[in-house]
């Protein structure tokens, strides 16, 4: 192994573990704050929403129109089968369906 | 390790659920390994930046300013650190749950933690109440393949395009969208989940990088204990 290498491989996961850990270290000697859990309890909402419409809406960073987006299309597929059978697997594996069928029809 | 390893059961359920994330993360891993290939990087190095860093978009970050030849360690860990604050969020919301487990298993539980596994674990928490256990089977399957994943990218690099051209990092967000849907329960949570999305799209095409997550999150959340405040003092 090279050594510029693996000191940038130890300085990259250094960066990404402290993120995991810091929170904890912190509240672990401090307690957790009361008027923190009022403001978390809408962290999962607001993270799941902040990850999806992206990935539907700009796939690649860039606003992508709806004809040329299956990403768009194979998630509002996903959110009506989420919203009908609140079921994993059907949302899943619909989803990706129509995502699969798309590239498909284009090759 | 002094870890309690206290329900089989639950471990293993935790790996089962951590499956259809798969479908979309061993082509993520892939991807990561051959671009490791043709950023430069051999095998050994692969294999312990996957054990290491074990992040998706960390790796990315770094084998990007690798090839861009912007690679000044500081720099790396200053944009690692950028793409990854929303984890201080991820752990800030399991930490009643993480606060009171052994340390050693409670560090086992934050090294291992992903949005794949908040996702599933928070997902579980709102059916049947944590268990450390299930989070555990969850990080340890995600752990396994994003490894097993890294080493065959490195291999096949030479012989495959990207294979997230497939879509298959589609069935991700596909994963994340059968957690949301079923939390979106009154007008307080819509507006939350509204706010967010537009908030995360303005910040992804505008910002770029990883940055949106945070920015809509904090966006997110205020709105909805500023909703949440309004309505109390209507009462």
């Amino acid at each position: 192994m090279r050594t510029e290498l693996v000191i940038l491989i130890l300085g990259t996961a250094a960066a990404a573990v402290f993120t995991r850990f810091v929170t904890l270290a912190v509240f672990s000697v401090t307690g957790m704050p009361t008027w923190l859990e009022r403001w978390l309890k809408y962290v999962p909402v607001a993270v799941f929403s902040a990850l999806i419409a992206p990935a539907l809406l700009a796939p690649q960073g860039q606003p992508t129109l709806p004809h040329d987006n299956p990403y768009l299309w194979a998630g509002l597929v996903a959110i009506v089968l989420a919203w009908r059978y609140r079921n994993f697997v059907v949302t899943v594996g619909g989803g990706t369906l129509v995502m699969l069928a798309w590239r498909w029809l284009q090759h | 390790m002094g870890l309690a390893y206290r329900s089989p059961e639950e471990f293993w359920e935790g790996c089962r659920d951590c499956l259809p994330l798969m479908v979309g993360g061993i082509p993520f891993g892939l991807t990561c390994g051959v671009m490791s290939v043709a950023a430069g990087f051999h095998l050994p190095e692969i294999i312990l930046m996957s054990l290491l860093v074990f992040s998706g978009t960390s790796q990315f970050v770094m084998i990007m300013m690798l090839q861009s030849g912007n690679a000044v360690l500081g720099l790396v860990m200053f944009n690692v650190l950028l793409v990854n604050l929303h984890n201080l969020l991820l752990m800030a919301s399991l930490a009643p749950h993480l606060l009171g487990l052994p340390a050693s298993l409670r560090h086992l539980l934050c090294f291992g933690i992903s949005d794949g596994t908040y996702a599933i674990t928070m997902n579980r928490i709102s059916q049947r109440g944590y268990s450390a256990d299930y989070q555990l089977g969850s990080s340890a399957v995600q752990f396994l393949f994003w490894l097993a994943a890294n080493i065959a990218g490195a291999f096949i690099g030479e012989y495959i395009s990207s294979p997230l051209s497939w879509g298959l990092d589609f069935s991700i967000t596909a994963v994340f969208i059968a957690i949301l849907i079923p939390k979106l329960c009154d007008r307080t949570t819509l507006v939350v989940s509204a706010v967010a999305a537009v908030t995360a799209v303005i910040g992804a095409v505008c910002l770029g990088g990883k940055w949106y997550i945070l920015l809509a999150c904090v966006t997110g959340t205020l709105t909805g204990v500023w909703l949440e405040g309004r309505a109390k003092n209507a009462d």
